[in-house]
Order: C-alpha cells, then sequence, then structure tokens
C-alpha cells in the first residue's frame, strides 16, 4: 500500500465522498490542506469570514440534502464557524466541519491560535472528535459524513492538528467507519403505528402539523395523500414552510406566534393533533399549557429525544417520517369505512396584505410571490423573515426551496447560505430576502460572491430599523424604542459597486418588480435596496381570540 | 426524586464530558459519579446518582442515549438492583478505645484498614443507609477526614446492561 500524508487522505477520502465544494479559508494549521488541494477536483469557495463558510455548507446542504464541507484554521478561524455550525444543529442541517489544530506536541500549551474546539462545539454538534494520527482520517471521515446525513441529521466536526496532516501513513480506502453505539431507528413501532390509525379512525376533525422533519425525510406526497384520505387540514411550523405544495388547497399555512389565523382555529376545534418531524418549539407552540390541551396527540420524529421532550404525547412514534407515513396510510387504506370520512375541508384563503400605494415588506413579498417562479428564496433573521414565512406563497416554490434560520434565528445566515444553495443548484435562481440589520452582519460576502460569480438577487428590506427589535419594544416595551433605528448611512448599492457587483434602490412599489426581473436576468448578484416606509407590526397569534 | 443511572460506554476520552454536559444543561447536579472498566474490553460503565424532576431526566437519558460512544443506559432501584457505596473514614484513635472502634466497624460490615499516628481509617462498602449509620457512630470519636464514592449498582438475576448478554 502507499504511503500517504494526511492532508492526501483527507482530500481523496472527501473526494470519495463525493464532495464537489468546500467553503473555506486558509490559516496556518490547514496549509498543508491548501498546498495539495489543486491535485484534486475539488472546488474551493473562499469565503470572507468563516461563519459564512458554514453558513454556505449548510445552505448547500439544505436544498441538496447532501453533506456541505467547510474547512477553517485553529483558533479564530474555528470559532468564527460556532455560529454557523449551532445554527446548523438547531435546524438539523447535514454538515461536515474540518478545522485544524495545533501540532500535537503544542496541544494545551495556549499555543498560537490553539483553541479546544472540540471541547466548545460538543453542545452544537451531533458529533465531533479529534483526529490524532493520520492513519484515523479515513475511518473518522467516512464516520462523520455517516453521522451527519443519517438519522436525525446535524452538523459533525473534526479537529486536526497540522502534524497529523503531514504525516505519512498508509492509505486503505477500504476502512469502514464503526459505529457500535449508533443506531437510527428508521422503521416505526407496528403497534404504535396501528395505535395511531385507530385514534386517526375514531377522529372527528383531526390535523396534520408538518415540520421540518418531512423536508429532510422527503415524505410530502405522503404527508398530503394522508391528509386527503382523512380529509384533514396541513399546517407547518416554519422550518416546514414548502414542505407542503401550494396547490394543495386545505394547506392553511403555519401556525405558532406569527402564523394564520386558519391554522391557529383548525388548531383550536381539533380533536386530534398529528405531528411530523415537529418538535413543538415554543415560537409554535405559544403556551405548552394551552397547546397540550388542545386534543390528543400523535407525534413523529426519528429523534427519540424529540419526542415528550416539551408536551406530552399520546402516541409516539419513533422513525423515519416516510416510512412511518407509507405503513400508517396502507393500514387505513385497508379500512373500509375511511371512504366514510371525506368532509367538507376549509381551504386557504390566502392572506393578501391590505395594499397600499407605499413600499412594504408584505406588499414588495407579495410582488415577489406573484411571480410564481421556481426559485430558491431564502430569508435572514427579524421582522422580514415573518413576513416572507406568512406572505412568500408562490405556487413555483419547490420541497425544501425556502431556507430560514429557523431555530436559532441567525441574523447574517441569509447571503451566504444563498450563495451555499446557488453552488448546489446553479441552474436555479436564488432570491435572497432579508434586512437592513441582518444583510449587514454578513455583508463582506458580497465580496465571496462577485470573485466566484455565484449570482443571487438581494432584496433588502430597508427601514432603517431592527423591525423585530422596534416590534418587541412596540409590544412589551411600551412603545419605548431604544438602539433599534439605523441612520440612513449606508448605501447599499454603492457597497455593492465597491465590490464589483450592481444593483438598485427602490422607492416606489411600481419599480419592485422591474427591479426583482433585472436581477433574475443578471449573471451577477444584484442588490435591491427597498426603501421601507412603514413600520406595519407582524400581527400576533392566540388562544384566546 | 433520587435516580440511579448505569451508563455503558466506549473508553473514549472526552466521554465524561460529554454526558456531564448533558446533565448540566437541563439544570441537574450530579450527586455522585463513579466510572470504571467492565467485562467487555474498551467499554466503561458511569453510574450516576441525580436528583430532580423525572421528566427532565428522562430527557437527559435520551439525549445521552444520542451521544456516539454510549452503548446502553438503565436506570435501578431498590428493587431491581443491589446498590452499593463505599467509603473511607479517618478517626482519632488510641488504644483506650480501640475495642468499642473495632467492633463498631465490625457490626456495621466495615473494616479498619490502617492505624498510624493515633488515626485509623475505615473503610466500609455497604448500603447507604447503613454508611449514613456508621458516620452517625463513628462523629463522637472526631472524624478527620471521610471520602464515599456515591452509589454503584447491578441488576438482580439475569438482567444485564452489556447487550451481548
Amino acid at each position: 500500500m502507499a504511503k500517504m500524508m494526511g492532508a492526501d487522505i483527507l482530500l481523496k477520502v472527501l473526494t470519495n465522498q463525493g464532495v464537489s465544494t468546500i467553503f473555506g479559508y486558509p490559516g496556518g494549521a490547514t496549509l498543508p490542506i491548501y498546498d495539495r488541494l489543486e491535485d484534486y477536483n475539488i472546488r474551493h469557495i473562499l469565503v470572507r469570514h468563516e461563519q459564512a463558510a458554514a453558513h454556505m455548507a449548510d445552505g448547500y446542504a439544505r436544498v441538496s440534502g447532501e453533506v456541505g464541507v467547510c474547512l477553517a484554521t485553529s483558533g479564530p478561524g474555528a470559532t468564527n464557524l460556532v455560529t454557523g455550525i449551532a445554527t446548523a444543529y438547531l435546524d438539523s442541517s447535514p454538515i461536515v466541519v474540518i478545522t485544524g489544530q495545533v501540532e500535537r506536541r503544542f496541544l494545551g500549551t495556549d499555543a498560537f491560535q490553539e483553541v479546544d474546539i472540540v471541547g466548545i462545539t460538543i453542545p452544537i454538534t451531533k458529533h465531533n472528535q479529534h483526529i490524532m494520527s493520520a492513519a484515523d482520517i479515513t475511518p473518522a471521515l467516512k464516520t462523520a459524513f455517516l453521522l451527519a446525513k443519517s438519522g436525525r441529521p446535524g452538523p459533525v466536526l473534526l479537529d486536526i492538528p497540522k502534524d497529523v496532516l503531514t504525516e505519512e501513513t498508509e492509505y486503505d480506502p477500504d476502512i469502514e467507519a464503526t459505529l457500535e453505539g449508533y443506531n437510527p431507528i428508521i422503521a416505526g413501532h407496528g403497534g404504535q403505528i396501528k395505535k395511531a390509525a385507530n385514534l386517526l379512525m375514531s377522529a372527528k376533525s383531526p390535523v396534520i402539523v408538518v415540520g421540518g422533519g418531512v423536508i429532510r425525510s422527503g415524505a410530502t406526497d405522503e404527508v398530503v395523500e394522508l391528509s386527503e384520505l382523512l380529509s384533514a387540514p396541513v399546517m407547518t411550523t416554519l422550518m416546514g414552510k414548502s414542505a407542503i405544495p401550494q396547490s394543495v388547497e386545505h394547506y392553511l399555512g403555519m401556525i405558532g406566534m406569527h402564523g394564520t389565523k386558519q391554522a391557529m382555529d383548525a388548531l383550536k376545534s381539533a380533536d386530534v393533533i398529528f405531528a411530523v418531524g415537529a418538535r413543538f418549539g415554543d415560537r409554535a407552540v405559544l403556551s405548552y399549557d394551552k397547546f397540550s390541551n388542545l386534543a390528543k396527540f400523535v407525534q413523529i420524529d426519528i429523534d427519540p429525544a424529540e419526542i415528550e421532550k416539551t408536551i406530552k404525547v399520546d402516541i409516539p412514534i419513533v422513525g423515519d417520517a416516510k416510512n412511518i407515513l407509507t405503513k400508517l396510510i396502507e393500514r387505513l387504506k385497508g379500512d373500509d369505512s375511511i371512504k366514510e370520512r371525506k368532509r367538507e375541508l376549509v381551504k386557504r384563503g390566502i392572506e393578501l396584505y391590505e395594499f397600499d400605494e407605499g413600499m412594504s415588506i408584505p406588499s414588495i413579498i407579495e410582488i415577489l410571490s406573484g411571480m410564481e417562479g421556481d426559485y430558491i428564496v431564502a430569508t435572514d433573521v427579524g421582522r422580514h423573515q415573518i413576513w416572507a414565512a406568512r406572505y412568500y406563497n408562490s405556487a413555483g416554490l419547490g420541497t425544501g426551496m425556502f431556507l430560514t434560520s429557523g431555530g436559532l434565528g441567525t441574523m447574517g445566515f441569509g447571503l451566504p447560505a444563498s450563495i451555499g444553495a446557488k453552488v448546489a443548484y446553479p441552474d436555479k435562481k436564488v432570491v435572497l430576502i432579508t434586512g437592513d440589520g441582518s444583510f449587514m452582519m454578513n455583508i463582506q460576502e458580497l465580496a465571496t460572491s462577485s470573485q466566484h460569480n455565484i449570482p443571487v438577487v438581494v432584496i433588502i428590506m430597508n427601514d432603517h430599523h431592527l423591525g423585530m427589535i422596534r416590534q418587541l419594544q412596540d409590544t412589551f416595551y411600551d412603545g419605548k424604542y431604544i438602539e433599534c433605528t439605523f441612520p440612513d448611512n449606508v448605501d447599499f448599492v454603492e457597497v455593492a459597486r465597491g465590490m464589483g457587483l450592481d444593483g438598485v434602490k427602490v422607492t416606489d412599489i411600481n419599480d419592485v418588480k422591474g427591479a426583482i426581473e433585472k436581477g433574475l436576468e443578471s449573471d451577477s448578484t444584484f442588490v435591491i435596496d427597498c426603501i421601507i416606509d412603514s413600520q406595519q407590526n407582524i400581527p400576533y397569534q392566540s388562544y384566546d381570540k | 426524586m433520587q435516580k440511579i443511572i448505569s451508563i455503558l460506554v466506549e473508553d473514549r476520552p472526552g466521554v465524561l464530558m460529554r454526558i456531564a454536559g448533558l446533565f448540566f444543561r437541563r439544570g441537574f447536579n450530579i450527586e455522585a459519579l463513579s466510572v470504571g472498566s467492565t467485562e467487555i474490553p474498551g467499554k466503561s460503565r458511569f453510574t450516576i446518582t441525580v436528583d430532580g424532576d423525572e421528566a427532565v431526566l428522562e430527557q437527559v437519558r435520551k439525549q445521552v442515549q444520542k451521544l456516539l460512544y454510549v452503548h446502553r443506559t438503565a436506570e435501578h432501584d431498590h428493587k431491581n438492583s443491589q446498590l452499593r457505596e463505599y467509603a473511607l473514614i479517618k478517626v482519632k484513635f488510641s488504644n483506650k478505645i480501640k475495642t468499642e472502634v473495632f467492633h463498631l466497624v465490625e457490626f456495621f460490615g466495615g473494616k479498619v484498614l490502617d492505624i498510624y499516628d493515633e488515626t485509623a481509617i475505615i473503610e466500609i462498602a455497604e448500603e447507604e443507609s447503613r454508611i449514613d449509620m456508621l458516620f452517625e457512630r463513628l462523629e463522637p470519636y472526631g472524624i478527620i477526614e471521610s471520602l464515599r464514592t456515591g452509589k454503584v449498582s447491578m441488576f438482580r438475576g439475569t438482567r444485564s446492561i452489556n447487550p451481548q448478554k
């Protein structure tokens, strides 16, 4: 067997895993990898900040379902990844993170650019580990890919000292990953499926709540079939947005704090709430006490730890959503009385924003939505994000093509995630809906998009405010606005131009569509700076209304 | 409510940190913890004693079970398991009290390990309550220092945490 350097083994295994792109930023500890990079068929996207590398890998992974890979050096390179890793962890996105580390002999000495990134990222990774010899690289990487993608997906981090990357060892591509203690449950328990079927058959007004797990599992068709079989309305969480096509007329939109009234009404009149791949997060549930008392609960999740984490469940089923739903549907179809269950369903009435002449966030989103393109749509975090989740109801939105940081709520996620998504799908148009606050948090990535020619259409809802902060201060702090206002001191179009890109400032609602069309036609990133002149709050849902 | 949990793990650096972190995040103070090797090569066993809300503890156990290096978790109680604790107690000692100390220690199932410089080290491996009683009885002689390992536990009958058995 031929001897190879650790860095070569790493790149070889990555290639064998089908990795075609790495998002990264070089540093002293990872230079042995960079030195060997040109010999491999891997595209390296040089970012401008490591955080963005993690978000790009995340965006790539969310739309493609394949593992996204990012690479950073030791110390500050590694710590800069932390927000991106946590974002991927909270939204169950499969990424593999590779960090350089100081040489083995310096470990634990507070050497230059040394940080315990394995210790730091234990709570925000599905798994992480040090690789302490070149011989461990192959099995560790194989393990990392398997873990990231299987079961409930999530980030896996590997920390590799610089001298492990230069160490020579025999390369055996056939070493298998051994995962003795890891057996994700895929097939649901037959007895539980039977119980769920019986409960659903006896239910008068069952409803289905869909989370991000349905997108990860690819269970959209099964959910729709089940809902038709039961005549049950379907709702999604924020992470489940795009799991159900708009053509399903009994899809009632989003539940939760800023969800639709129809969804809230359906929940309130339900006798069985059937949740698939949804984890009953606090923003979706609003009040655990009130939510728990609404109905009986069936919960399907691939992660046993999600079962009954926040609310008591009558029938839990652990396993893969598609697998379980297929069996459940089969069982229900075997029951003749199912045909008698057909009942009139409430059709979704898409809430339209009361259109006025001015520039408002929802009216701009409605214009984009009305264009009905099969775009990948990403958001940042804040008021624009929630408006987008409510009002972006385009028939062209494909499953899993709505990217948002739901769990962690990471401002600055949008631009790099859009770039990552565009790398995964070069033929699709990617549109980012962002705010003037969020966009500024990773604005440097315009330079990355410009350098690597990865075009996205950026729509900035520029209201010169941290809109969500303003809304919270309005609602909960007697309208006392503190530190939520930005002066008009940034010209985003000029910033884009300064990075080799173009854009347009829009102040008239009648110019919005034309600007978006121009952006979509452009072969480089196009920044549309929409000057918003309303400060309308997003309506809250409550159990009392 | 006090719970005793056994965890069978791969003997890898950092396992303790991963497990302890999950208890910490949900606000559990680990009352006692012991780790050691088992009959399976490369596998260690943790016994953790915690006190707290049962539902939250069940959640933590599920989270622990998700760790890659964790193979099994199990819960012990007085009915399904033998529970033992080990303690070392150093007391002031002189020939005058020799007989009564030796009798006392023997009665509770302990042993005098060492006598040196007018002190004696006593060891005991027993149920928690009996160790508590011995402590109480030795108190008047003057305890210089003491330690307890916390509980270790083993299922009665054929049940085992070893997945192969």
